[in-house]
């Protein structure tokens, strides 16, 4: 049963960042950098990040979640951007959270996934493109992503109020203990 | 249960925007060095002759390609290559004029003379990156 009720829970975080990414994809960027996202799908790892108490389960949601996103009206180079951004982010938000625990709430937890995420499109954008030169626009896009990052953070917070108030919520404390 | 940034929270942020510049303070002066390093690469009956730098090379330059084939005078002036005199018997390589973008070329047949401008980097100025 607790088996069930877990994958039941992956399965939705899936589906809402499948949902928030395509509806992303239809959202004109409000920037004035070309490629910086919004990132809601972020929202939902983070989610994920404080919801589930396994770092397996948070590392089987991100990739359904990639590859579903490249199925959904991706390509194969998507899937490389965001596969290695979403690596880098996942490891450093696991890093933040793990070290410093209490002292961080997810608004900087979330800023530093969306950093990071750009960190690992320009590391791959510099291989594809084989020139250096990509990374002197990491800037930019880190500036908009720490914006993003910060309100990403806030609304997962928000988020999870509603999480805990679900029976699955109280489930996962259960287990968390 | 209301929000409250937290002191790390700052902290975060401050370091992710220092790092974020790391790269354009490590690799701006590289970069300044790389950039538009254009050159015309001239052949010859299908033999590399002579590869010429047309980056800062803005006063006038003359110098003759001269092979079995025939007698070419070049010109290289404002970042550009130009032919201007030629012995064989058509004169189409003269009407070519200046060029100085990439992947402009000067053809001269009857000499088997063929210039192309280069550049040892993949883009150009007047070409976008694509992502698929």
């Amino acid at each position: 049963m607790a088996k069930t009720k877990r994958l039941v829970y992956i399965s939705l975080l899936v589906t809402m960042a499948l949902v928030l990414s395509l509806i992303e994809r239809n959202i004109p960027v409000p920037f004035l950098t070309p490629g910086a996202k919004i990132g809601l799908a972020n929202l939902v790892t983070v989610v994920a990040l404080y919801s589930l108490p396994k770092k397996r389960d948070i590392i089987m949601m991100i990739v359904v979640r990639l590859f579903l996103t490249s199925i959904f009206g991706g390509s194969i180079s998507g899937l490389m951007y965001g596969s290695m951004g979403a690596l880098l982010s996942f490891l450093i938000m696991i890093f933040i959270k793990e070290v410093l625990k209490d002292k961080v709430s997810m608004i900087g937890v979330s800023a530093a996934g969306a950093v990071f995420h750009n960190i690992g499109q320009v590391i791959v954008s510099i291989c594809i493109v084989r020139n250096i030169g990509v990374a002197l626009y990491l800037p930019f896009l880190s500036v908009v992503g720490i914006v993003t990052g910060i309100f990403i953070g806030l609304s997962a917070h928000y988020v999870m109020t509603y999480i805990y108030r679900l029976q699955i919520g109280n489930y996962l404390i259960s287990m968390r203990e | 249960m209301s929000i409250k940034l937290k002191k790390w929270d700052y902290i975060i942020i401050v370091i992710l925007i220092i790092i974020s510049f790391i790269p354009y303070v490590f690799f701006k002066g590289l970069i300044g060095e790389k950039t538009a390093q254009v050159y015309a690469y001239i052949t010859v009956a299908g033999e590399l002759y002579n590869e010429i730098p047309l980056t800062g090379q803005v006063s006038r330059k003359e110098f003759s390609i001269d092979t079995k084939y025939g007698k070419n005078t070049i010109v290289i002036k404002n970042e550009s290559i130009a032919v201007v005199a030629s012995d064989c018997k058509d004169h189409i390589c003269e009407d070519f004029g200046y060029k100085g973008e990439v992947g402009d070329v000067i053809v001269c047949l009857p000499h088997q003379l063929y210039i192309e401008i280069k550049s040892n980097e993949t883009m150009s100025k007047n070409q976008d990156i694509i992502a698929y």
